[in-house]
């Protein structure tokens, strides 16, 4: 029996029902399928055989362990589309940390306008980190004893998805952005600090010069006559 | 990025500076409306408003230039660099302009062109303070001006209207400071207030425009008016405020409010009407002619009508000045002035057709 789950937010999912000696491994039209996704893994254990590519997975199994299988995969691919979606905004972030990079070491008045900018891309980064935070403990647990089929399929497709190991990449990234952007905060609070104070010793310049102003007229003045 | 409000407005300053010019250089002026005087009408008192606007849209035009070097990556040192040439350019222009067309003895009079380029200089040397103390300056440099009037004895150097200085340090200093055509003090203050409210009316990509210029515009409006107002009913303001009426020569302190009030009303008005629709209409070609030119404008206008006075007066045997402001009669002037605003467009769009530059190019050349 064969049927496609299509849910709006999950992947697409193939599932082939067979009976264990009918299992020989998937068709060549189900990784065809699956290959529409992207890049193919696939992996055969204890007579379950899965392919799986990013938004698309097809499971061969016999019947009676369909359903812990099929929350398996679901799991796997769930967690391996939050991790993309953290790797594709980290990734989208770089051509700002390399504009925002000069910044974290000397800020300028040019650079005011910029703060408010600054200041969002910090809370996004931090948001990724947030996000990631919640991911990791799921991407690197323990393996479950005594395993079940279910179980080593979603160990070994973590291992195949280099979950954790993307993590580890993500969680080094993001402490680049952190650091960058902590930096960048400290520099444009330095220079707004300096500035307020600035704008106190531009005042008594003013106020000075006023002052001389006044004097020079009335020594012009009395030049003059 | 050109501003279509930006060049709408300074394209109405030039052509009310050229309509002021040849009504009072080719006919007399500040006589009574029965005498058929232009400038007796109070229609003609918003002419009052060209100089203001123009020298309020110089801090807006700098800032927003500086913002544009600084956006190309041009460092600040670059920046600074060609800003004290320009400021410089415009100095050394203003008295070879003075001497050119108002004769040798006039090098000193202090004209627009001097003040724009001393202030130039001045925006330079004040570019990285912060909003607060620019106001402060500007609002230091109106509220003291009347008291160094009166330490310079404003009066003892201007004779039947006009400046006259003697060829002293004392008496050209005095000029440039507080008593010439475009002093210093209070002039100082529309360049200033245009640089700072230059950001508030054209944010940076991203930013958001604030409405603290048109409610200061409201503001200095509604007080010049009401001390306008208070005058003309009989009022007599206290004495420490040193109100002297409706005057552009001296720049009194209601003038001042007045016109820096209407041009900050009419700065975010223009911009909300002109800069958010369709951008090339036949106002906005028309005002980015007269805009990119508008130095070689001004000098333009003012050899055309001037020099023929001399010319005339010397082919006469006479004064060279003995047909200054008696040449035309004032609607005559008018026509006159209105002719050459004419013929000075498409003048200019053959400039700019041909690759040709005016003073302006000049100016880039040398100075950028």
């Amino acid at each position: 029996m064969t049927h496609v789950d299509t849910p709006t937010t999950e992947p697409e999912l193939l599932v082939v029902e067979a009976r264990p000696e009918e299992v020989a491994g998937l068709s060549a039209a189900a990784i065809a399928w699956v290959a529409a996704g992207g890049p193919v893994q696939s992996i055969a254990l204890h007579g379950a055989a899965v392919a799986w590519s990013p938004g698309r997975a097809a499971i061969l199994v016999a019947a009676e362990r369909v359903e812990a299988v099929r929350a398996a995969v679901l799991e796997f691919c769930r967690h391996d589309r939050d991790l993309r979606a953290i790797e594709a905004d980290v990734a989208a972030g770089w051509p700002d940390i390399e504009a925002d990079a000069p910044l974290a070491f000397e800020f300028r008045d040019r650079d005011m306008d910029r703060r408010a900018g600054l200041g969002e891309r910090f809370r996004r980064s931090v948001a990724l980190r947030a996000r990631l935070a919640r991911l990791a403990p799921h991407l690197d647990r323990p393996p479950l004893h005594p395993p079940t089929l279910a179980s080593q399929v979603g160990e070994r497709l973590r291992e195949r998805g280099r979950l954790a190991e993307r993590a580890g990449f993500l969680d080094g990234q993001l402490a680049v952005h952190e650091r960058v952007y902590d930096l960048c905060g400290q520099r444009a609070s330095d220079w707004a600090i300096a500035r307020r104070s600035r704008g106190l010793e531009w005042a008594i310049v003013v106020l000075l010069a006023v002052e001389t102003v006044l004097i020079l007229v009335d020594l012009l003045a009395a030049g003059g006559t | 990025m050109r501003y279509p409000s930006i060049d709408v407005l300074r394209s109405l300053a030039i052509a009310m500076m050229v309509i002021v010019h040849f009504v009072e250089n080719l006919s007399a002026w500040y006589g009574s409306p029965g005498d058929g005087d232009l400038t007796a009408h109070g229609f003609w008192r918003p002419t009052g408003l060209a100089a203001p606007l123009f020298t309020l849209l110089t801090g807006v035009s700098y800032r927003l230039w500086v913002r544009r070097r600084e956006a190309r990556g041009d460092s600040d040192e670059a920046i600074t660099r060609s800003s004290v040439r320009r400021g410089l350019f415009l100095i050394g222009l203003g008295f070879v302009f003075n001497v050119l067309v108002w004769l040798p003895e006039d090098t000193f009079n202090w004209d627009v062109l001097t003040f724009i380029g001393a202030a130039l200089l001045l925006l330079t040397a004040c570019r990285g303070a912060s909003s607060g103390p620019l106001l402060l300056a500007a609002v230091a440099a109106v509220a003291v001006s009347p008291a160094l009037r009166e330490l310079a004895d404003y009066d003892s150097f201007w004779t039947q209207g006009y400046f006259d200085p003697g060829l002293t340090l004392g008496d050209v200093g005095l000029g440039f400071l507080c008593t010439g055509y475009f002093p210093v003090f209070p002039w100082i203050a529309f360049p200033l207030v245009g640089y700072v409210t230059a950001p508030a009316v054209f944010p940076v990509r991203g930013g958001s425009a604030t409405g603290w210029p048109m409610v200061a515009g409201a503001a200095l409006v509604a007080c010049a008016g009401t001390a306008m107002v208070a005058r003309s009913a009989g009022g007599e303001p206290p004495a420490w405020l040193r109100l002297q009426g409706w005057t552009m020569f001296p720049a009194t302190v209601e003038y001042v409010c007045g016109t820096l009030g209407a041009a900050l009303l009419a700065l975010p008005l223009a911009h909300r009407l002109l800069d958010r629709g369709t951008r090339d209409t036949m106002l906005t070609r028309v005002a980015g002619t007269f805009s990119r030119h508008a130095l070689s404008i001004y000098l333009l206008h003012h050899a055309v009508h001037i020099w023929p006075l001399w010319i005339w007066g010397a082919a006469a045997g006479a004064d060279v000045t003995t047909h200054w402001q008696r040449a035309l009669p004032a609607p005559m002037a008018l026509a006159v002035a209105i002719l050459f605003l004419v013929c000075a467009y498409p003048l200019f769009r053959w400039l700019e057709a041909t690759g040709r530059d005016g003073v302006e190019g000049l100016m880039r050349w040398l100075c950028d």
